[in-house]
């Protein structure tokens, strides 16, 4: 999965469900994508801490509903600005690619 | 998808990321949690789809990966690794130095000095010849000069041009935006009036008015000149240097807009120049316009003014010269009586001090000697420690260390070594330097070098230090390298033989530099017993000027200086005063074109011979012989018969068989009275030989005596002079003696440039002096390295070789033939370096030889000395681990095994 996706999805998904920690992140893509994307541990921490180490999530320490601590990421003013870059690259790149495969010879 | 990240958030990322390494306490614990909370709600979620927990867990183990393997990554995310690995490598390699501190410091010391004395020279070399002068466009200055293929006046003379053709040149060419004429003189400046200051000489520069603009320099206070400002009557403004202006007229902040009274006439002073400009003279005080009039205009046969030119963008220096050329053929042809033969030649004012330039490559080269030296040194006793090392790199690639993990742990330690040695170079190079700045020569033209470390130097510095880095590694790093896991080789036997081959290198280089030292010493020793026919001890000279306005005629000129000297010899402590036009080693002198009657010339011009104005106490001030005939007296006034001295190469020259005494000659001064101040106003230029003097060396310690005629001051008058005086007191009481006498005479005039010959005679030997003392403090550095460095070698070997000096001496070697066997060895590697020394020296003679006076770099004498030195030195070194040999006590030696 190209790096610059898995960003682009963690802050859309923080963007929507507001503070959660990483497993609710996983499950929601899991959901979403309706069990075709099962993020590796290895692959979505990392992905937390760069994004929080560029400014773009905030993470802080909270309780669980079970009482268990974790960590809850939430998005920072700079991350939604990032991610309406973002989004709007992917859309045009999207209707570029979607109208030369539908395109007629 | 373009990856759009926003450059602030990079930066970001980063700095967070080497602060992560830094950070001394890793939050592990912490990221632990967080992943194991994750696999426990995975584990939860796979067990409420059912299945046995052992399933489940083994099912969300499989979907979200190991927590291990995500700790491992998340720590690589954190900080960053190869940093890490850096930090761990410099901190072990740390541990190892300071556990064997005794290394480290001769490890350190030694880099210090190599890289020390290599800062400090580049440093001086960075002022004298790199670093560009703060004017625009400085590169695209050039000199123009005269040149003439009938006389035979190359670029090499440089004849200044005449100002007529000047006119033509900046009219004509089209290759530079800027061409510019000057000229420096003495004026007594006074004034601004009534404010009680008082007058004084100081040294001004006519230049035309876009000097400033051509050097992009601009005024610090007020205006530079404005290009009308060259006309007759418009040119009464004057530019002040900032230091003039600070010490004559306190800095006055007001001053533009004043008046000064320079040599009796007024002129208003329109700007200050910044206080760091410096162009062409250390002491310019003023600028005034180059005036153009009618008369500049029209002389075309009076090279008198000095040009430079600028070239316009874009303009290749040759394309400007072929520019010039066809101007000056066009001129040859519209006044051929003038410019027949004459053209005009560029020459690029930067790189200044062409001339220092292969002194300092010698001494670069000798510096850069002395560094590899320094590096071998280290690199030879890492070798050892390598050696000592080898069980402990053989662990470590057993552990699993990768072949370039080993190699970049040694790489790191020889980092650290030359950034300690580095850091010490720095200071070292920053304490030399001020011992240093006092005795590096002169230089004039562009501002006296400052010879601090500043930027440039410290990168020099650091790319010295990481070569050195990289020298001091390989060979170690190659040896950690060829490790290959358990194979612990006993004692490989090929670490003396590099080491052999090291010392083989450093004698040998240190046997160069020798050489180089030992030549320039003889030839610097051959300089100072030049004889340069006079006495130059307790004899003070100082500069005086008469301006025109105030001495208009020949008679007032003889007159003051009649005055100024009868007063001075009635000063018991003045043994003699004499006045000439320009004394010895003034770095310039008057010529004439001298004129035999009834010998026609074998060239179509006369020859040129030095000319000299002189009272007659000259040759006794200055201990010159008369040789045959009389010398000057009081009576060659102007109501007498004009009479002339010549010097014995004149004699030589002209009349080597026949007596000179009694002869006419016709002398007359090259230049012209409206353009050349220091032009002579003579009585007559036919003249009777009346006595012949010796030769007096004038400019250079290493040049032939020039024929030279000299002429009575009575008869022939100088407004511009110098005053010699033979003294049995101090000099400093002698100027002021002179002082106050001339201002008895004259209350408006200053003495200007008082000094002793000796200080002046000691300016000529400055530089050959300076270069033969720093490659002295090479070569001895070099040489005492080499001995510390054969010391070590020599030593090593014992040790290594102690079971077998047991084994020898258990069975009745007698301790001499143990200590021959080790002392032969030293002797083989000496011998080795001194023939290759011996070559080296043989190959770098020609670079040598420009450096060298009265001796030939192939001297048999001073090449068998300096190998007999070094060899000497060789043996010395190792006569100490020689003796240990034989010391070596078989029965513990043999037990310790």
């Amino acid at each position: 999965m190209l790096q610059g996706t898995l960003d682009l999805m963690v802050l859309q998904t923080l963007d929507t469900l507001g503070p959660v920690h990483g497993y609710a992140i996983a499950a929601r893509l899991e959901q979403v994508s309706r069990g075709s994307l099962r993020l590796n541990m290895g692959t979505l921490y990392p992905g937390l801490m760069r994004l929080e180490q560029r400014g773009l999530v905030r993470g802080k320490w909270g309780v669980t509903e079970n009482n268990r601590k974790a960590r809850f990421y939430s998005i920072t003013a700079a991350g939604r600005r990032q991610l309406a870059t973002e989004k709007a690259d992917w859309d045009r790149m999207a209707s570029i690619v979607y109208s030369l495969l539908r395109e007629q010879p | 998808m373009t990856r759009r990240s926003l450059p602030t958030a990079t930066l970001r990322e980063w700095i967070t990321r080497v602060w992560g390494t830094l950070r001394a306490r890793p939050d592990d614990d912490d990221l632990e949690q967080e992943l194991r909370l994750h696999s426990d709600l995975a584990a939860a979620e796979a067990g409420r789809l059912g299945g046995s927990p052992e399933d489940a867990a083994r099912v969300a183990r499989i979907q979200t990966g190991g927590v291990m393997q995500a700790m491992e990554a998340l720590r690589d995310q954190r900080g960053l690794p190869w940093l890490a690995d850096l930090l761990g490598d410099l901190r072990f390699g740390w541990r190892m130095l300071a556990r064997n501190p005794g290394f480290a410091i001769v490890a350190v010391v030694t880099l210090t000095v190599g890289i020390g004395a290599n800062t400090a020279m580049f440093t001086v070399a960075d002022g004298l010849l790199l670093r560009p002068p703060p004017f625009d466009h400085a590169e695209r200055l050039q000199w123009i000069y005269d040149v003439n293929d009938k006389l035979h006046l190359t670029v090499n003379d440089a004849t200044p041009p005449s100002p007529a053709n000047f006119v033509d040149w900046r009219r004509h060419s089209r290759s530079f935006d800027y061409m510019v004429a000057w000229r420096n003189w003495w004026f007594s400046v006074a004034g601004p009036g009534g404010d009680g200051l008082m007058p004084e000489q100081v040294r001004g520069v006519n230049v035309s008015p876009a000097f400033f603009d051509m050097l992009g320099v601009h005024a610090a206070l007020g205006r530079t000149f404005r290009p009308d400002e060259e006309e007759a009557g418009r040119d009464r403004v004057a530019v002040l240097t900032g230091g003039f202006w600070q010490r004559h007229f306190g800095g006055d902040p007001n001053i533009v807009g004043k008046t000064v009274s320079i040599d009796g006439q007024l002129f208003s002073i329109i700007g200050v120049l910044p206080s760091d400009f410096y162009f062409l003279w250390p002491d310019s005080a003023m600028f005034m316009p180059m005036t153009v009039d009618g008369d500049f205009r029209t002389r075309r046969d009076t090279h008198s003014i000095v040009v430079l030119a600028h070239l316009a963008p874009g303009v290749a220096p040759a394309e400007a010269q072929a520019d010039l050329g066809r101007i000056a053929r066009d001129m040859e042809r519209a006044y051929p009586a003038t410019n027949d033969g004459w053209s005009a030649t560029l020459s690029p004012v930067f790189p200044l001090n062409k001339n220092l330039r292969p002194a300092l490559l010698v001494l670069m080269g000798a510096v850069g000697c002395v560094l590899l030296i320094a590096c071998i040194n280290v690199a030879g006793l890492l070798l050892v420690r390598a050696g000592v090392r080898h069980r402990e790199m053989a662990v470590r690639a057993a552990l699993g260390a990768s072949r370039r993990r080993l190699v970049r742990q040694m790489l790191a330690e020889s980092a650290l070594l030359s950034a300690l040695g580095g850091a010490g170079g720095v200071l070292l190079a920053a304490g030399t330097l001020r011992v240093l700045a006092h005795m590096v020569p002169q230089v004039q033209i562009a501002r006296t070098p400052s010879m601090t470390i500043d930027a440039r130097v410290l990168l020099f510095t650091m790319a010295a230090t990481c070569l050195t880095a990289i020298a001091l590694g390989i060979a170690p790093a190659f040896q950690a390298g060829r490790t290959e896991g358990l194979r612990v080789a006993a004692q490989p036997g090929h670490r003396t033989s590099v080491g052999r081959a090291l010392l083989t290198v450093e004698i040998a280089l240190s046997l160069m530099l020798v050489i180089a030292a030992t030549l320039l010493v003889r030839s610097l020793w051959k300089l100072q017993q030049v004889d340069p026919g006079f006495r130059a001890d307790r004899l003070v000279t100082m500069q005086v000027w008469l301006p025109p306005g105030k001495y208009p005629t020949r008679s007032s000129v003889s007159g003051f200086y009649r005055e100024v000297l009868r007063r001075l010899h009635q000063f018991p402590e003045v043994r003699e005063a004499a006045v000439v036009n320009t004394r010895p080693f003034l770095g310039w002198s008057l010529g004439a074109r001298l004129h035999i009657p009834g010998r026609p010339s074998p060239t179509d011009d006369d020859p040129i011979v030095g000319y000299r104005i002189i009272s007659p106490g000259y040759l006794s001030a200055l201990g010159t012989r008369l040789i045959q005939g009389r010398t000057f007296a009081d009576s060659d006034g102007s109501g007498n018969a004009a009479v002339a001295l010549v010097n014995e190469a004149m004699v030589r020259r002209f009349w080597p068989a026949d007596d000179p005494i009694g002869r006419a000659i016709e002398a007359r001064p090259l230049g012209s009275k409206s353009i050349a101040p220091w032009w002579p106003d003579q009585m007559t230029d036919k003249f009777t030989i009346v006595g012949v003097v010796g030769n007096i060396i004038e400019n250079r310690l290493n040049e032939q005596v020039e024929p030279v005629v000299y002429l009575s001051y009575l008869q022939n008058a100088s407004r511009y002079a110098h005053l010699l005086v033979k003294t049995d007191s101090t000099p400093a009481n002698v100027t002021g003696v002179v002082q106050r006498e001339i201002r008895a005479v004259d209350p408006d005039l200053g003495i200007y440039d008082a000094q002793t010959m000796e200080a002046v005679l000691g300016q000529a030997v400055a530089a050959p002096r300076l270069n033969s003392f720093l490659l002295w403090v090479f070569a001895t550095l070099a040489i005492v390295l080499s001995a510390v460095g054969g010391y070590g070698v020599m030593s090593y070997a014992v040790t290594r070789r102690t079971r077998e000096f047991a084994i020898r001496i258990a069975m009745g070697a007698p301790p001499g033939s143990v200590f021959r066997m080790v002392t032969r060895e030293g002797f083989s590697v000496a011998i080795a370096g001194i023939s290759i020394g011996l070559a080296g020296a043989l190959l770098i003679a020609r670079m040598l030889a420009s450096l060298l006076y009265g001796v030939v770099p192939t001297d048999g004498l001073t090449l068998s000395g300096s190998a007999g030195v070094v060899l000497v030195v060789a043996l010395l070194a190792c006569w100490r681990p020689a003796w240990r040999a034989t010391r070596v006590d078989p029965m513990r030696a043999l037990r310790v095994e």
